[in-house]
């Protein structure tokens, strides 16, 4: 069934129809927003209210747009201008974690850990300008209008997010006494 | 010499550098180097996996939609009861098979570890009035159930140390692999109790394996 006539069936209240089509994109709905929040609880909590949100909104949906960029919109709005943003716990602090150990059967995952984990100490704006532009792949002009500010502060913010995490990926051999183009 | 700045190079990830720049990546190892590294990054993010919301995530906002009244909740309610008799007959085989592990356990001189759950489990099928009445009531307690054990599995796998596995990261992995699989079953199949019951437990242990790496390494927000 396709995702059209799975929306015409949940427009009605049909569960199943509801369930499927949330099978079908929670995890890309979860993705962007547990990213954004850097926080598990928060991210549920968000990811919660977009899902409540596209359901309400549902009956207005008429089809203009592709379902899964109109979702997608409604969940980065969730997400940017959620609640709780004050309530969230301050990490950026936090030191970054020794290098895992990265056996060769598991270097992807070690890698990804320590992407998720360097995105995670980012400041907020930092962290959304980087997860919409180099993760989700936003032009400035469009993450400016979700943010609220201008392209250009938007590129400035991906080039200071960008940096830090070279500061924190780096590995540990280039730091140790030799100060590579930190200028 | 003195070198592009950080930001200078971040920028360049994706932009055409000025005629100066270029000069001075053609003439610098370490610079060129550093823009290298910064490409990567930037491929490792956008190469990144899909993150799975948790298992409960469903169950918590069906109840929501339907307390906003989004949801229809369906009255059919199976007509002719048919299914009372089977839940009460469950619920008999439930409490036998129950008594006898305890007795079992009693006899053996150990006591359940988990023992509360048991209880709690022990009174949910031996009231048959406590029986779903409709089908979403059913479907609800089913994953009630689900909730409830993939709980129970997880505190159990703690207590016997069955998860420390030699490589977490491995274990990780494979469960992430296991993860998008059935989660493209339940694509196929979005109801179907097997492949749900797969799934949950597949994203339970992958979930239970990070935070264990969380811990080990002193770090609470991994994922």
């Amino acid at each position: 069934m396709t995702d059209l006539e799975l929306i015409h069936q949940a427009q009605q209240g049909d569960a199943t129809a509801m369930r499927t089509l949330y099978q079908r994109h929670s995890g890309r709905v979860f993705t962007v927003i547990r990213r954004l929040a850097a926080d598990d609880a928060l991210a549920e909590d968000w990811a919660q209210e977009a899902w409540v949100r596209v359901f309400r909104a549902l009956p207005t949906f008429r089809g203009e747009s592709r379902f899964t960029t109109w979702l997608h919109r409604i969940a980065l709005n969730s997400a940017l201008h959620g609640r709780r943003w004050r309530e969230r716990r301050v990490k950026h602090e936090a030191p970054i974690p020794p290098s895992l150990p990265a056996e060769a059967s598991s270097e992807n995952t070690a890698l990804r850990l320590k992407l998720e984990s360097a995105m995670e100490r980012l400041p907020d704006r930092m962290r959304q300008v980087l997860v919409l532009h180099d993760i989700e792949g936003y032009t400035h002009e469009e993450i400016g209008e979700f943010l609220g500010v201008t392209a250009g502060t938007s590129k400035s913010q991906l080039f200071k997010a960008r940096a830090r995490m070279r500061e924190m990926l780096r590995p540990a051999q280039a730091t140790n006494g030799e100060e590579v183009c930190l200028t | 010499m003195s070198h592009l700045t950080i930001e200078t190079l971040a920028r360049l990830v994706d932009e055409t550098p000025t005629a100066h720049e270029a000069a001075h990546l053609e003439l610098c190892d370490e610079c060129r180097s550093e823009l290298e590294g910064l490409r990567a990054d930037a491929a490792a993010l956008a190469a990144l996996p899909s993150i799975e919301p948790p298992s409960t995530q469903w169950v918590a906002l069906e109840q929501r939609l339907r307390q906003e009244g989004l949801m229809q909740t369906p009255v059919i309610a199976l007509r002719n009861r048919w299914w009372r008799p089977v839940m009460q007959m469950a619920a008999a085989l439930a409490i036998f098979v129950l008594g006898g592990l305890s007795a079992n356990l009693m006899r053996s001189g150990v006591q359940p570890a988990d023992a509360p759950a048991n209880r709690s489990g022990a009174t949910l099928v031996s009231n048959p009035s406590t029986a779903p009445v409709t089908l979403v009531d059913a479907q609800v307690a089913v994953r009630t159930a689900e909730t409830a054990y993939l709980d129970a599995l997880t505190r159990y796998s703690e207590l016997v140390g069955a998860t420390e596995a030699a490589d977490p990261l491995a274990r990780l992995a494979a469960l992430e692999s296991i993860v998008l699989t059935t989660r493209a079953a339940l694509g196929q199949a979005p109801a179907d109790p097997v492949i749900n019951g797969y799934h949950l437990t597949a994203v339970a242990q992958r979930d239970a394996t990070i935070k264990r790496l969380a811990s080990t390494s002193g770090n609470q927000t991994w994922f």
